[in-house]
């Protein structure tokens, strides 16, 4: 569904990410992995056209964005969840919500009660504004905002930071559930691999902008090596 | 009664004001652009109303037609612009964009002068609205009633419309963060011609309905551009409801001003204003998370304006310098009187235009208002020379220094510590405002006319005397003079104080850390570049013969601007081949009334959008100093750990 293939990136002279290669089939869930400053964020962002400069052939469907401008991009259902949140200060949670429906286009996209029973968190929350909220409660409205439109990718960066334990293990079944009931592929950036195993089926490594690594979890496991050298861990 | 009669008056005068500012406070809102030009758009909708229905619309419906087809105009030439200049504004830094729109107000007022002509015109109001409604004993105007219905009317659809609205949402979430809007599937860039064309309309329509009772000419821009200026201020940049609010008591304060200070028109405003921007430099209701969009915040900050190069090829520079200086010197020989003339201005503006660079390119501070120590210095030595008293004219040179030097100290030290960005900008523009007004009703400096017959001096040295009465002499004078200024700047950009102040504008957080008091520098360069605007001022009285109020008019304050950037802010000698360009253009266009100010307005538009390193960063672009930029940048960092 999404292919990326020979993706180059820079953010002016600085050449960031090098020829990479990536493909996400549809409803299929895959992680990116890296230490911090690898390139994660840099691909995120570029394949919805959002900062960096870039060249090479990003397809969703089969057709070439090209260079596409980031809302055609959202429209043709790529749903970026920035890793700063980034939700709108002036609109309450629900017309955070409501807003992101710009990007489904012609689709249809999910129904916002169904999106709120889903976050149980964001309930209580729906009249307040973004404002108002604290940093995990923005996050969570940032992944609900970007789960409205019923994208056919939705690219995840780094969504547990900041998170409680708990509220992480609730935000890992949430999303499973929605993507597994509305066929939304996911593109994952996480630090938290214990989250990323449990929402993803295959995982890239990327580091200094080249995916080094890329394969199921199981092949991740059988590879202590890899774990040592890009993730130090 | 009469009490009521200059609040109603004002209150009419603050909703003409409204319907212009509606439009600066939407662009900005939207596009973080300061539209300098709105008060020429909003001009050129008078006159296009005015094409429509002449000097004596006969209804009311007539005028209301001709104000919606101008509206309509202006709209198609909004879409035009946003096009081919806001769009483009959108990637640049603020100082940029303002210089960029001052641009527009140029061409602008250049092509209503060819097109329209430079006569007053006077449009009245149609039979309908030329009336008074009654009330016992209070009568109000019914055109008056007419506008305020009009301000209100308008007000309330804004208002609507952006807080009330589906649209209003989508628009509030493009003000604040573009960038998660597109990613939200909005097509932004649609907004914002939407938001730009329907700002067009409203001032095209303002226009038409403000044509009757006010005097149609190439001066119209200027009566609104301040006022919507300071209301679009007070209430807090890209706030309608502030506009509003800001309108209504500016209207008052102008009605307070008719009955408290009938002699002097418009000053309170200026000095209300200078009050409230101590006091709340952000604005009535600044909250970003509410509903301003805009933060009145840095302008030079946040710039990315070319690193301040020291001129590595020394040698190159004293070659170039001694050229131009010789070429200077051997101008009386050759050149006619009224090139000659323009010669001598051009390098006192060159001057003004470095001591302004100082600022701007050096400290980091964007004023509006540099004119105003031109005019103090103009004055001074203008004002004594004429007096005969006798003191010797480098005496009354050092003391317009000093003066300025005073003046700069006071004044900087409250600005600086309180305001920063356009906050600053506005207040040093408003003290140049009352300090024009004051002279304007200032019998003993002359009024509106100024002071003229100012003599040239002599220069009793002793044992040589100088007699510079003749244009060739003091033409000599004023080049040694200009030169020596220009070097001991030079000397100082690149000593010790002036190596800190580039890296402070480079990283003033950073600077801060390090224990460095960066508002002591910045005072230190606002004192230094006040003293030297002052001499300028007090080199050219008597090369002109003649200085009028418009020495301190913000117009000439803009003139320093322009010529920096033109030249390039980065470099040291940029403001003087802007200078040099400008008074070039200036010579060439000089006989065509509204030419000249299309082609100097047309070239600093270009140059803004195609090289915003002015010229000398064109050159540089294609040669060895391209990386010299990122050494210098290296150094200076250095610069800082070094004295912290
Ligand atoms: N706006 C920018 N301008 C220049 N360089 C940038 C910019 N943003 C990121 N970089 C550089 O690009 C590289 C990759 O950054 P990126 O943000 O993609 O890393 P990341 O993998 O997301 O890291 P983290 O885990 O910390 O979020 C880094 O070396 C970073 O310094
Ligand atoms: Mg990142």
């Amino acid at each position: 569904m999404l292919e990326v293939a020979g993706l180059n990136a820079f953010y002016g002279d600085s050449h960031i990410l090098h020829g990479v290669d990536l493909t996400v089939d549809t409803s299929d869930r895959v992680s990116v992995l890296g230490r911090n400053g690898s390139g994660k964020t840099t691909l995120m962002k570029s394949i919805l056209n959002a900062g960096p400069r870039i060249y090479g052939r990003i397809c969703l469907d089969g057709a070439d964005l090209a260079d596409e401008p980031s809302f055609q991009r959202a429209r043709s259902g790529l749903s970026l969840v920035p890793e700063d949140r980034r939700s709108f200060p002036h609109l309450t949670v629900r017309d955070n919500l409501l807003i992101a429906l710009t990007a489904a286009g012609k689709r249809t996209g999910l129904d916002i009660e169904q999106v709120l029973d889903t976050f149980p968190m964001l309930k209580p929350l729906t009249a307040r504004y973004g404002s108002q909220l604290s940093g995990g409660q923005q996050q969570m409205v940032a992944v609900a905002r970007g789960v409205m439109p019923r994208p056919r990718c939705l690219l995840l960066d780094e969504p547990t930071e900041g998170l409680a334990p708990v509220i992480v293990r609730q935000l890992a079944a949430s999303l499973v559930r929605l993507c597994d009931e509305f066929n939304i592929g996911l593109l994952l950036s996480e630090q938290n691999i214990w989250f990323a195993r449990f929402c993803t089926q295959r995982v890239y490594i990327i580091e200094n902008g080249r995916i080094v690594f890329s394969g199921s979890w199981d092949e991740f496991d059988s590879r202590p090596d890899v774990k040592h050298l890009y993730l130090a861990v | 009664m009469q009490i009521g009669f200059a609040l109603f008056n004002g209150l009419t005068v603050g909703m003409s004001i409204f319907l212009v500012a509606a439009g600066i406070t939407l662009i900005f809102g939207m596009l973080k652009i300061l539209n300098i030009a709105h008060g020429s758009f909003f001009m050129i909708g008078a006159y296009v109303a005015y094409s429509i229905i002449g000097t004596d619309p006969d209804s009311t419906w007539k005028l209301v037609v001709a104000a919606i087809l101008s509206g309509l105009v202006l709209a198609a030439l909004g879409l035009l612009l946003n096009a081919s200049v806001f769009q483009r504004l959108r990637n640049i830094g603020e100082a940029y964009s303002l210089i960029a729109t001052f641009a527009l107000l140029m061409i602008c007022n250049g092509v209503t002068k060819i097109i329209w002509g430079v006569n007053y015109h006077s449009v009245s109001a149609p039979d309908a609205l030329a009336g008074a409604v009654m009330y016992g004993r209070f009568f109000a105007p019914s055109y008056s009633l007419f506008i305020i219905g009009l301000g209100v009317l308008t007000f309330l659809v804004l208002e609507i419309v952006v807080h009330r609205s589906s649209v209003g949402k989508v628009v509030r979430a493009i003000a604040h963060d573009p960038w998660m809007a597109n990613l939200v599937g909005i097509n932004t860039s649609r907004i914002y011609a939407l938001v730009v064309i329907a700002a067009f309309f409203c001032v095209g329509m303002a226009g038409g309905l403000l044509l009757p009772n006010q005097s149609l000419s190439p001066l119209l821009f200027e009566s609104y551009l301040l006022q919507s200026f300071i209301v679009v201020i007070i209430g807090g940049l890209g706030n309608i409801r502030g506009a509003f609010v800001g309108a209504i008591m500016l209207g008052l304060t102008e009605g307070a001003n008719f009955l408290v200070l009938p002699d002097i028109p418009g000053i309170l405003v200026y000095i209300i204003l200078i009050g409230f921007l101590l006091w709340r430099p952000y604005g009535l209701f600044p909250q970003p998370g509410a509903d301003t969009a805009g933060q009145a915040g840095s302008l030079a900050e946040t710039e990315d304006v070319p690193a301040t190069t020291p001129p590595k090829a020394l040698l190159g520079s004293v070659v170039a310098t001694v050229l131009a200086v010789s070429v200077l010197a051997s101008m009386p020989f050759w050149a006619n009187a009224g090139f000659l003339f323009i010669i001598g201005f051009a390098m006192v503006e060159a001057v003004l235009a470095l001591s302004w660079n100082l600022l701007f390119g050096y400290a980091g501070l964007t004023t509006f208002g540099h004119a105003a120590f031109f005019a103090l210095g103009a004055y001074f030595v203008g004002f004594l020379l004429r007096q005969e008293t006798g003191i010797p004219f480098l005496v009354l040179l050092s003391s317009s220094l000093v003066l300025g030097a005073l003046t700069a100290f006071f004044v900087g030290f409250i600005a600086i510590r309180r305001t920063s960005g356009i906050a600053l900008g506005i207040l040093t523009l408003s003290l140049g405002e009352i300090l024009r007004r004051a002279i304007n009703y200032s019998p003993a400096l002359g009024s509106d006319d100024g002071l003229s017959g100012i003599p040239r001096p002599r220069i009793d040295l002793g044992l040589i005397v100088f007699d510079l009465g003749s244009e060739r002499a003091y033409f000599w004078f004023l080049l040694a003079a200009c030169s020596v200024v220009a070097l001991a700047l030079w000397s100082f950009t690149v000593g010790p104080k002036g190596r800190v102040l580039v890296a402070l504008r480079q990283d003033p957080i950073r600077a801060e850390f390090l224990g460095i008091n960066v508002r002591r520098y910045r005072l230190t360069a606002f004192v230094i570049s006040g003293a030297i605007a002052a001499l300028a001022g007090g080199l050219q009285a008597p090369w002109a013969q003649i200085v009028t109020p418009e020495a301190a008019s913000y117009l000439h304050s803009t003139q320093p601007m322009l010529n920096t950037l033109l030249g390039g802010s980065g470099f040291f000698w940029g403001p003087i081949v802007g200078s040099a360009i400008f008074s070039g253009i200036n010579y060439a266009t000089r006989t065509l009334a509204g030419l000249s100010e299309v082609v100097s307005g047309g070239i600093l538009l270009l140059i803004v959008l195609a090289a915003p390193g002015g010229v000398l960063g064109l050159g540089s672009r294609f040669g060895r100093m391209k990386h010299v930029g990122a050494l210098h940048k290296r150094s200076t960092v250095n610069e800082l750990t070094r004295i912290g």
